[in-house]
C-alpha cells in the first residue's frame, strides 16, 4: 500500500514539474493563456504530423477533430491576445496590439482554412495539403507577430 | 615640471605618436578595390536565385512586414551592444540602393566589406561569412540581382555609439577578425552552405566584447540581433534533433513538437525550403557533426 501511495505520488509530482518545467519562469497568467494555447495547436498540428509521417496509424475522425480543433483555437487566439500582456518569456511583438485588425484577420483565416480542410478531409491523400494550409497559416502569423 | 623636462617629454613623445598614427593608417587602410575579369563567368541566373536564397539577403534587407521578398528596400533595425545598425536599401534603385554599382564595387563589398568609396562597412553585415561565398556565385548572384525591383526609399543612417560610429576603426577589427578560414574542415558544401552562404553562426554563435565570434561556442546561440530574447543553440548536443527533424523543420517551420518558426529565422526557413532537399539534407549533416 505504502509503495503504491509513493508510486502515485512520484507520478504526481512528475507531471507537475513536467508542467511547470513546459514554461519556465512565465509569471503573467494572461501570457500563459496565450502560451498554452499556442501548445493546443501544436498538439493538434503533430497529430496530423505523426499520421502523415506514418508514426501513428491514419484515423480520419482524428484527424478532422484534431484541425476543427486547429480551427476553434484560432478562432480564440485574438481573445486570448487582447490585452497586451507581457513577460519576459512572452515571444509576442508589440506589433500585434498595433496592428490587431491584421492579427484578427490572420487567425480567422487560419481558422476558416483548417476547418474547410477539415470538412475536405475524406482519406489519407489529403493530409498533406491540410497540413501544409496549417502551416502556412502559422507561419504567416509567426512571421510578423513572434520574436 | 620644468620647460627641460617638458621638451624632453615632448621630444619623446612625439615619434610614438607619429608611429602610432602610421600603424593606425596602415592597419586602418581599406582595400584597394579588386577589379574582376568576368570574361569567363557566365552568370546563371538560376543559380543566382539559389545563391540568393541560401545567403538570406531578404531576410535582412526587406521591410518590415514586407510581402515582396525580392524588394530589398532596407529599414529592418538591429538593436546591438554598439548602437542601432538599420539595414540600408539594397535594391536595384540607382539613386537608393545599388542599381549604380558594377559587379566589382558588388564583389568588393562582399568580399571584403567595402564600399565602392573604399569604406569599411560594419560587419553587421555578414561578409565575415561571405567573404568565402566562391566568385561564380558571386557573378550568378550578380546576375539574378539586376532582375529584382528598384525601391525608391532612402536608407536610414546608423544610430551607433563612438567609437564604433567610426568606420576607420572596422578596419582595426578586420585586421584582428576577418579571417579567411572555415570553422568546419571538412570543406565540403555542407560547410560552404553552413558557414559562407547561410552565415548561420553570424547568429547562433555568441561574441565577445568586441563583436567577435566565439569560435569556443560554435552555434552554441547568441544574442537576438532584433534586440530581445536569444538566439537557440544550434548545436547537437543542446538540440538533440534527427537530420529527419532538420530537414523537416527547414522544409515546413515545424519543429518535432510541431512549434512555428517565427521572427527572422521564418525568413531563414521560407528562403531555404526553395532550396534543394539535398541542400537541406546537407546544412542538417554539418550541424550533427559539430562536436
Amino acid at each position: 500500500m505504502i509503495s503504491l501511495t509513493l508510486k502515485i505520488s512520484l507520478i504526481v509530482i512528475f507531471f507537475s514539474s513536467t508542467l511547470l518545467l513546459a514554461h519556465t519562469g512565465v509569471k503573467n497568467e494572461d501570457v500563459m493563456k496565450r502560451m498554452n494555447l499556442m501548445k493546443s495547436m501544436a498538439e493538434n498540428t503533430k497529430i496530423i504530423g505523426d499520421m502523415l509521417k506514418k508514426k501513428i496509424p491514419f484515423d480520419l475522425e482524428q484527424a478532422k477533430n484534431s484541425l476543427i480543433e486547429i480551427s476553434n483555437l484560432s478562432k480564440s487566439t485574438p481573445s486570448v491576445f487582447e490585452k497586451m500582456a507581457m513577460d519576459p518569456k512572452s515571444e509576442s511583438k508589440i506589433i500585434i496590439w498595433e496592428e490587431f485588425d491584421n492579427f484578427r484577420n490572420l487567425s480567422n483565416k487560419l481558422a476558416d482554412n483548417t476547418l474547410s480542410a477539415a470538412e475536405n478531409l475524406s482519406g489519407f491523400e489529403d493530409l498533406k495539403p491540410a497540413l501544409m494550409r496549417t502551416a502556412s497559416g502559422c507561419k504567416e502569423c509567426h512571421t510578423i507577430y513572434r520574436e | 615640471m620644468n620647460a627641460l623636462n617638458f621638451n624632453k617629454t615632448v621630444l619623446i613623445s612625439f615619434p610614438l605618436v607619429i608611429i602610432a598614427i602610421i600603424i593606425y593608417t596602415f592597419i586602418t587602410q581599406p582595400k584597394k578595390p579588386t577589379q574582376i575579369d568576368i570574361s569567363l563567368l557566365k552568370g546563371n541566373i538560376d543559380n543566382g536565385k539559389n545563391v540568393f536564397l541560401a545567403s538570406g539577403c531578404n531576410s535582412c534587407h526587406t521591410s518590415d512586414g514586407s510581402n515582396n521578398k525580392y524588394l530589398l528596400s532596407g529599414g529592418q533595425k538591429f538593436i546591438t551592444n554598439f548602437g542601432t545598425f538599420v539595414a540600408p536599401n539594397i535594391s536595384t534603385s540607382r539613386e537608393h540602393g545599388i542599381g549604380s554599382w558594377s559587379f566589382s564595387d558588388f564583389y568588393n563589398s562582399i568580399k571584403f566589406g567595402q564600399s565602392p568609396s573604399g569604406k569599411h562597412y560594419f560587419p553587421a553585415y555578414p561578409y565575415n561569412s561571405y567573404q568565402h561565398m566562391h566568385d561564380e556565385d558571386i557573378y550568378d548572384l550578380w546576375t539574378f540581382w539586376k532582375t529584382l525591383p528598384s525601391d525608391e526609399t532612402p536608407s536610414q543612417i546608423h544610430d551607433l555609439f563612438f567609437p564604433f560610429n567610426f568606420r576607420r576603426n572596422i578596419g582595426i577589427w578586420k585586421t584582428f577578425f576577418m579571417k579567411d578560414n572555415y570553422f568546419d574542415q571538412k570543406l565540403d558544401r555542407s560547410t560552404y552552405l553552413v558557414e559562407a552562404l547561410g552565415h548561420c553562426a553570424e547568429c547562433h554563435t555568441p561574441r565577445n566584447y568586441i563583436g567577435s565570434l566565439k569560435k569556443s561556442e560554435w552555434m552554441r546561440g547568441g544574442i537576438n540581433p532584433s534586440g530581445k530574447g536569444k538566439i537557440p543553440s544550434i548545436h547537437p548536443s543542446d538540440l538533440k534533433w534527427t537530420k529527419d527533424e532538420i530537414v523537416e523543420y527547414l522544409s515546413s517551420g515545424f519543429t518535432p513538437d510541431y512549434d512555428m518558426v517565427g521572427g527572422k529565422m521564418a525568413s531563414v526557413v521560407e528562403n531555404i525550403s526553395q532550396l534543394s532537399d539535398l541542400d537541406r539534407e546537407l546544412i542538417a549533416d554539418y550541424l550533427l557533426r559539430l562536436e
